[in-house]
């Protein structure tokens, strides 16, 4: 091993390590939990949001979909009740009619295992990239909460992966399927 | 709950010489700063797990590296690099000969640097570079040829006067060519 090579790259590292302005470890943990802190927290608002939409947009009532708490929610202009221009243009383009979503309030879906589903429709197909997009986010949960059973019956309503990918997409909240229900 | 002592300690003995071998790396102290610290946090996410790892700070750096290469993160890390640079005074000047070795790194490729770096600077073995590379040792052992092979006339390209190039003289190039 050439020596000089070595001192060379001891000192650059040198001036490096000295001159490294890095944050605290209290700094970075704290970063560390909060992003974690925020990945459980979405996770958990978009199941029990997807899940009273289902609820709440068809009228149908099923056991494992939360409604009535967070379907009383104010739907004033200023509230995040109102679908944002994004939901709604993610919604409209996949083409998801009450129909096909009261087939999953049927079911008994999650959010999770909406987005699980849309991630193995979206593999399974390989066309749609958008839904590709999701289904890599979504990758995991598949296993966890989809039972081939209820991907046969949702599938079986005929929803396309793109409908599903759009639902676990515009990760509408309750009070927004709530005031959406109420027109 | 993690332990939060051991991670501190973990992070105050080895960050500082991973931003080293991090900048060695990228060529771009910012950078290594951003990935070396995004690291850690990784990593104390996965703390419990970690903990018990045989070698922690190559876990780190492995994730570092990755990370800094990964060309969403870079994009990123650029970005927050930017914003951390203008909000902090300037850098201590960077010594010629240095500033010559980073510039001659930065122009050999991302794997012969870095396992030039691994080997010449972390000090490990072609065994140890296969297996947190995750390349065969003739892989290695050819990237570290054609790297060494590479950086010998790069380093040759010195501005400054040959008094101040201790480091650089004919006889170090020709020791980095056949080394």
């Amino acid at each position: 091993m050439p020596d000089s090579l070595r001192t060379q790259l001891s000192g650059l590292a040198g001036y490096a390590s000295s001159n490294a302005r890095l944050d605290t470890p209290v700094a970075l943990r704290q970063r560390g939990t909060r992003r974690a802190r925020r990945r459980r927290g979405g996770a958990a608002l978009l199941g029990v949001g997807v899940a009273a939409a289902v609820g709440v947009s068809t009228g149908i009532a099923h056991p494992s979909v939360p409604g009535p708490g967070t379907a009383r929610a104010p739907a004033s202009s200023a509230s995040p009740a109102q679908l944002t221009a994004y939901q709604t243009t993610v919604l409209k383009k996949a083409h998801v009619t009450k129909a096909e979503v009261a087939a999953l309030a049927k079911s008994g879906f999650t959010t999770d295992q909406i987005s699980a589903l849309a991630a193995t429709t979206a593999q399974l197909t390989q066309q749609d990239k958008k839904a590709l997009t999701i289904a890599r986010t979504a990758a995991g949960y598949l296993a966890r909460y989809c039972t081939p059973a209820e991907r046969t019956a949702l599938l079986g309503e005929g929803l396309k992966s793109t409908q599903i990918a759009a639902l676990a997409k515009a990760h509408l909240s309750a009070a927004q399927l709530a005031a959406l229900a109420r027109g | 709950m993690p332990k939060a002592d051991d991670f501190d300690e973990f992070y105050a003995t080895t960050s500082r010489r991973l931003v080293g071998q991090l900048f060695a790396m990228t060529g771009d102290l910012n950078e290594a700063e951003d990935a070396v610290q995004e690291a850690y946090i990784r990593a104390w996410q996965r703390w419990p797990r970690i903990q018990g790892y045989h070698d922690r700070e190559a876990w780190i750096r492995t994730v570092a590296y990755r990370i800094s290469v990964n060309a969403w993160s870079k994009a990123r890390n650029r970005l927050t690099a930017h914003h951390r640079a203008s909000r902090h005074a300037e850098q201590p000047e960077i010594s010629p000969d240095l500033l010559a070795l980073v510039s001659a790194l930065r122009k050999i490729p991302e794997p012969q640097r870095r396992v030039i770096v691994l080997h010449h600077l972390v000090g490990l073995s072609i065994e140890e570079i296969g297996a947190e590379t995750g390349a065969p040792a003739g892989t290695v052992k050819a990237r570290l040829a054609r790297g060494r092979k590479a950086l010998a006339p790069l380093v040759s390209d010195f501005d400054d006067p040959p008094s101040s190039r201790t480091h650089l003289t004919g006889q170090t190039r020709e020791t980095i060519a056949h080394a």
